[in-house]
């Protein structure tokens, strides 16, 4: 993905997509889980709605990124837990170096204007 | 559960999805309600409040759902084909005598030196032949039990695409051999009987060879798709009510 890829892109939803990535680099999460941690971890900025979650998390998983398995914990209703894929670390990869350069240029100017 | 079948059966008919592709995503959200409201019960929050806000948390948007639907459209044809009908105990038994059929031919008169006649087609088939057998060492080993259906599903067109690119490698090789050896018995007229049987020869045996891994990848098929079908089949059950 180059960096005009990411600006033609949906930025929201480029964002979502990296932030769910990077939050299963720590390890598989729920669906559930990934939403308060990603919640936790931004300050409160980044509040997911599961509602908004599940095509995100499906898509990944349709397009390789992420896997989804269910478990099925003692005495618990089965649960779908995602996993980073290979395929997906490559991806989160690209995607932070396309947001960097994305902020880069953002800062770029608004730096300038500042001063 | 009993607490969201009210909102489970809400979005569930929202949800314009085939019964088993749609009962795999409410046992999801399922999962995800009770648990955000067991977060909010240890927050403090009533029962009430909870569920409340666990239903808010969870709601799926009409675009949400319309992006979800889009995702899942692809898994329709299968499921729908593949779930509606899970290989009737009938459809079992032919399969089985198809297949013992032939191990009963082998058997009874093997053909040993079929592959001694074979021509040079036959590697492009013995290399589909190892990418099958890798397909199923993958399958078995890489967590059958545990697979996603949708995993499995997505895995239902390689032993379609490694069947039919056999048969064709056999019936090219065929046509290919008979044009060469035609030409060589325009070419030396008098030769012409032994060329001739000696190219059916070749090329019968490569496209028998090439057919019948054509028939393990049925098999390979058949048993991947019933293992698909009873997995769905078991996901839709779970939520009966919406179907």
């Amino acid at each position: 993905m180059t960096d005009q890829e990411l600006e033609m892109k949906n930025l929201a939803r480029s964002g979502h997509e990296a932030l769910i990535l990077a939050t299963l680099a720590a390890g598989p999460r729920h669906g559930y889980q990934l939403a308060l941690e990603i919640d936790e971890h931004s300050g409160g900025s980044f509040r997911f709605n599961h509602g908004t979650l599940y095509p995100i998390l499906h898509d990944l998983e349709a397009r390789g990124f992420i896997t989804g398995s269910w478990t099925e914990p003692a005495g618990k209703r089965r649960r779908r837990q995602y996993a980073l894929t290979k395929k997906g670390q490559a991806h989160l990869a690209e995607l932070r170096r396309s947001w960097e350069a994305y902020f880069k240029a953002l800062f770029n100017v608004i730096g300038r204007v500042e001063s | 559960m009993s607490r969201f079948n009210a909102v489970l059966h809400r979005t569930g008919d929202r949800i314009g999805l085939p019964p088993a592709v749609r009962s795999l995503i409410l046992v999801e959200i399922a999962a995800d309600l009770e648990d955000l409201f067991q977060h909010y019960l240890r927050q403090g929050l009533s029962e009430d409040e909870a569920a409340a806000r666990a239903e808010e948390m969870v709601d799926l948007s009409d675009d949400a759902l319309a992006e979800l639907v889009n995702i899942h459209s692809d898994a329709r044809g299968w499921a729908e084909r593949v779930v509606q009908r899970s290989q009737p105990f009938w459809e079992r038994i032919a399969m089985a005598l198809i297949v013992l059929f032939f191990v009963a031919i082998a058997a009874v008169e093997p053909e040993w030196d079929l592959m001694l006649q074979t021509s040079v087609f036959i590697w492009p088939v013995l290399a589909i032949l190892g990418i099958l057998l890798i397909f199923v060492a993958i399958q078995l080993f890489g967590g059958w039990n545990g697979a996603s259906p949708r995993r499995l599903r997505d895995a239902l067109a390689t032993p379609l695409f490694l069947g039919a690119a056999s048969a064709v490698t056999g019936f090219v090789g065929f046509g290919i051999g008979m044009y060469s050896t035609l030409k060589r018995m325009a070419a030396a007229p008098q030769h012409a009987g032994g060329l001739f049987a000696q190219a059916i020869l070749n090329g019968t045996s490569t496209l028998v060879v090439a057919l019948l891994v054509t028939l393990v990848a049925a098999v390979v098929w058949f048993f991947l798709a019933g293992r698909v079908a009873r997995i769905e089949n078991e996901a839709s059950k779970i939520f009966p009510e919406v179907h």
